[in-house]
C-alpha cells in the first residue's frame, strides 16, 4: 500500500517536473513547481522525516514560491512566452541527447548495485528535530557553518548586480 | 548534550583570516571614497597573512572538524596557489578597479571569498563540503565576471557563466545524488572503501553514472571540450585580472576537487580503468580544439582564453594516466601555470587600461604592434610568459609539459604524450605570432603609451620570477609536491 503510493506520488513529481520546463505559461509551470516540491516534502514522510517534510513546505513550498509568485506577478508576465529561438543544430539535437542521457540513467540504475550492509533500525527518535539538530551540530557543523558564507556572497552579489543606481 | 569531536580550529586559520578580511573591506569598500582606496590594501594584507597562516600548518597534516577537511599536503600546495593567485590579481587590480567607484569594496571582498571556497574545495573530504565549496566559489565568480554590469559584454559574459555554471552543477549534484546511492556515505574515503571492495567481483550501475555525472560536472568546471563554450566569452566579457584569476586559481581548485574525488573515491585499479580511458578522450578533443581554434584569434585576450583550453588538454593528459605520478604531474604543472598564465593576462589587462576610460573590452593583436620599442621591459615580460606557454626552456613552462609528458609516457600512454607534443608545436605559431607582432610590426600611430601601475609592475614581477625560477630550478618544487594523495 505504502510502496503504491509513493509510486503515484513519484509520477506526480515527475509529470509536474515535465510540466515545469514544458508549459509555455508561466503560472502554470510554478504551480507545477509547486506540486513538484510538495511531492517532495511527501517522500520525505514516507521515509519518516517529519521535520524535514515540515521544513520542505515552509521553505519552498511557502517562503520560496511566494517570491517568484511576486516576481512574475511583477514582471506581468501573464501572457504566453515564445518558444525560445534556439540554433538549429539544438532543435534537432535535443531531444535525443536528452533520451540519450535518459537511457543511460535507467540503464546504469538497472546495473548490478553493491550490496550494502543493510542499515542499522531507525531510533524512535529519527526524524525528530533533536536528531537533525544534532547532526547539523555534530557531523555536519563544518558545512553547516560554512553556508552562511555562501549566503553572504549571494546576497552581496543580488545587491553588486540588481541595485539602482550607480555611482 | 553532545558535543563534537576535536574540532582543531586552528586548521582553519587562512580561510577565517581570509573570510574576515573579505567582510572588512566589504564594509570599508562601501563607504566614502577614502576607506575604498583602503579596501585593497586590506585585501592584499589579508590575503599575506593568510598565506603566512598556511604555510605555518605544513608539516603536519590535520584533520579538522571531525574529518570534514583534510590539511593535507596536497590540499595547503594548492591553497598556497590560491592565495599567491588571488594576491597578484589584487595587485592588477588596483587601477583596473577604480573604475568601479564604490563597488571595489564588493569586488575585493568577493575575490577573497572566491578564494576561500576554493580551499574548501580542494580541503574537503565530504561530497557535501565539496559540493559547498564549489558554489562558493562558483556564484562569487559568476558576480564578478559581471561587475562591470554596465557593459554589453560583461553581463552576457556573466549569465552566459551563471546558466552553464548551474548547469554543471547540476550534473555534479545528480553525480552525488547516485554516488550516496551506490555507497550510503558522503564521506569520500568511505566511498573509496565500499566501491574498492565491490570492484573485485562487479562495478555498480549506480557508480557508472554518478562518476559520469560528476566527471561531465568537473569538466565543465575547467572547460574541457566539448564542454568548454561558456569559456572564450567569459574569459573575454569579464575584468581581465578577474579571467587571469579564473584562468589560473579556479583551473587549479577544479583539478584539486577532481583529483580527490578521483583518488579518494574511485581508486581501486578496476575503476581506474573505467575513468582513465574517459579522461583520454576528453583530453584529446580539448588539445584539437583549443589549439586550433586558437590559430585563428586575433585578439590577444580571446586567444589566451582558447589557449587556456588547450592548457586544460595538456592536464587532463596527466589524469587520464591514473598514476600517482600523473598528480605530481598536474600539481607542478598547476603551480607553474598558475606564474606564466597571471603574467599573461596581467600585460594585456596593464596594455587594455586607457586613460580615464577603465578598462577597454578589445585587445586586438595590431595594439600589440611595436610595443618591444615603446615598453621594452613590458614586452620583454611578455615575450617570458609566451615562450613559457609554449613549453620552451629554461621556463616553467617546459618543466611542466616535461613531467606531465613523463608520465604519461611512464604510464603506457605514449599516443597522449605525442600528440601533446604536436599539438604544443603546433600552439607555438600563435604565441609566436604576439611576439612577432611586439617587435617586427610597426606602432600604428604613437601615443598609446600604457601607463603601468606600480602594484601592476609588482605583480608581474612576481609571475616572472616564478616562471624563471621554475624553470631553472623545477626540483625543489617537484619534491614538494611528491607523493601527496
Amino acid at each position: 500500500m505504502e510502496n503504491l503510493f509513493g509510486l503515484a506520488i513519484a509520477f506526480v513529481a515527475i509529470f509536474s517536473g515535465l510540466m515545469v520546463v514544458l508549459h509555455r505559461n508561466p503560472m502554470v509551470n510554478l504551480v507545477s513547481l509547486i506540486i513538484n516540491l510538495a511531492s517532495a516534502a511527501i517522500f520525505f514522510l514516507l521515509l519518516g522525516g517529519q521535520f524535514i517534510a515540515a521544513i520542505q513546505v515552509i521553505v519552498y513550498a511557502g517562503a520560496i514560491m511566494v517570491l517568484f509568485v511576486f516576481v512574475i506577478m511583477l514582471l506581468n508576465l501573464r501572457r504566453e512566452l515564445d518558444p525560445p529561438k534556439g540554433g538549429r543544430i539544438q532543435k534537432i539535437l535535443y531531444l535525443p541527447a536528452a533520451l540519450a542521457l535518459a537511457a543511460g540513467l535507467v540503464y546504469a540504475a538497472l546495473g548490478p548495485r553493491i550490496a550494502l550492509p543493510a542499515p542499522p533500525p531507525p531510533g524512535p527518535d529519527f526524524g525528530s528535530v533533536e536528531r537533525v539538530g544534532e547532526l547539523l551540530f555534530t557531523d555536519h557543523l563544518f558545512a553547516f557553518e560554512f553556508v552562511s558564507l555562501l549566503l553572504v556572497v549571494a546576497m552581496v552579489g543580488a545587491v553588486v548586480l540588481a541595485k539602482r543606481r550607480l555611482d | 548534550m553532545i558535543l563534537p569531536q576535536d574540532l582543531s580550529i586552528h586548521t582553519i586559520l587562512p580561510m577565517v583570516l581570509l573570510s574576515a578580511t573579505g567582510l572588512a573591506v566589504l564594509i570599508l569598500g562601501t563607504g566614502w571614497s577614502r576607506t575604498a582606496f583602503m579596501a585593497r590594501w586590506l585585501a592584499l594584507s589579508g590575503t599575506l597573512l593568510a598565506c603566512l597562516a598556511t604555510a605555518a600548518l605544513w608539516g603536519r597534516p590535520a584533520e579538522s572538524f571531525a574529518g570534514a577537511l583534510v590539511l593535507d599536503r596536497f590540499a595547503l600546495v594548492l591553497h598556497l596557489v590560491f592565495q599567491i593567485s588571488c594576491g597578484i590579481t589584487v595587485l592588477f587590480s588596483f587601477r583596473s578597479a577604480r573604475a568601479l567607484g564604490r563597488r571595489s569594496g564588493e569586488y575585493y571582498s568577493l575575490l577573497l571569498f572566491c578564494t576561500v571556497g576554493m580551499m574548501v574545495l580542494t580541503a574537503g573530504t565530504n561530497l557535501l563540503v565539496i559540493f559547498l565549496g564549489l558554489e562558493v566559489l562558483s556564484i562569487s565568480l559568476y558576480i564578478l565576471s559581471g561587475i562591470h554590469r554596465e557593459r554589453r559584454e560583461s553581463i552576457e559574459a556573466a549569465l552566459k557563466y551563471f546558466i552553464l555554471g548551474a548547469f554543471s552543477t547540476c550534473f555534479i549534484l545528480y553525480g552525488i545524488a547516485f554516488l550516496y546511492g551506490a555507497s550510503g556515505s558522503l564521506d569520500l574515503a568511505e566511498i573509496g572503501r565500499i566501491l574498492g571492495r565491490a570492484a573485485a567481483r562487479e562495478t555498480s550501475g549506480f557508480m557508472r553514472a554518478g562518476l559520469g555525472l560528476m566527471i561531465v560536472g568537473f569538466a565543465f568546471k575547467i572547460a574541457a571540450v566539448p564542454f568548454h563554450s561558456w569559456a572564450p566569452d567569459v574569459y573575454q566579457g569579464a575584468p581581465t585580472a578577474i579571467t587571469g584569476f579564473m584562468a589560473t586559481a579556479t583551473k587549479a581548485a577544479a583539478f584539486g576537487g577532481l583529483l580527490r574525488v578521483l583518488y579518494l573515491s574511485f581508486s581501486a585499479p578496476a575503476i581506474r580503468e573505467t575513468w582513465g580511458p574517459v579522461f583520454a578522450l576528453l583530453a584529446v578533443a580539448t588539445m584539437v580544439v583549443g589549439n586550433l581554434v586558437a590559430l585563428a584569434q586575433d585578439d590577444v585576450k580571446r586567444l589566451l582564453a582558447y589557449s587556456s583550453i588547450a592548457h586544460a588538454g595538456y592536464l587532463l593528459i596527466a589524469v587520464a594516466t591514473a598514476t600517482e605520478a600523473g598528480v605530481r604531474g598536474i600539481l607542478f604543472y598547476l603551480v607553474s601555470y598558475t606564474f606564466m598564465t597571471l603574467g599573461a593576462f596581467g600585460v594585456i589587462g596593464l596594455i587594455g587600461q586607457k586613460e580615464g576610460k577603465g578598462e577597454s573590452f578589445s585587445h586586438n593583436l595590431a595594439e600589440y604592434a611595436g610595443l618591444g620599442y615603446r615598453r621594452p621591459i613590458l614586452a620583454g615580460a611578455m615575450t617570458l610568459f609566451l615562450l613559457s606557454l609554449t613549453g620552451i626552456p629554461p621556463t616553467a613552462g617546459f618543466m611542466g609539459k616535461f613531467y606531465i609528458f613523463r608520465a604519461a609516457v611512464g604510464s603506457h600512454h605514449v599516443g597522449l604524450a605525442i600528440l601533446g607534443v604536436i599539438f604544443s608545436a603546433i600552439s607555438a605559431y600563435y604565441y609566436l605570432n604576439i611576439i612577432v607582432y611586439m617587435y617586427m610590426k610597426r606602432a600604428p600611430r604613437e601615443g598609446m603609451e600604457p601607463r603601468i601601475s606600480f602594484a601592476g609592475a609588482i605583480g608581474i614581477g612576481i609571475s616572472l620570477a616564478g616562471t624563471l625560477y621554475l624553470g631553472l630550478f623545477p626540483t625543489g618544487l617537484w619534491g614538494l609536491v611528491g607523493n601527496l594523495l
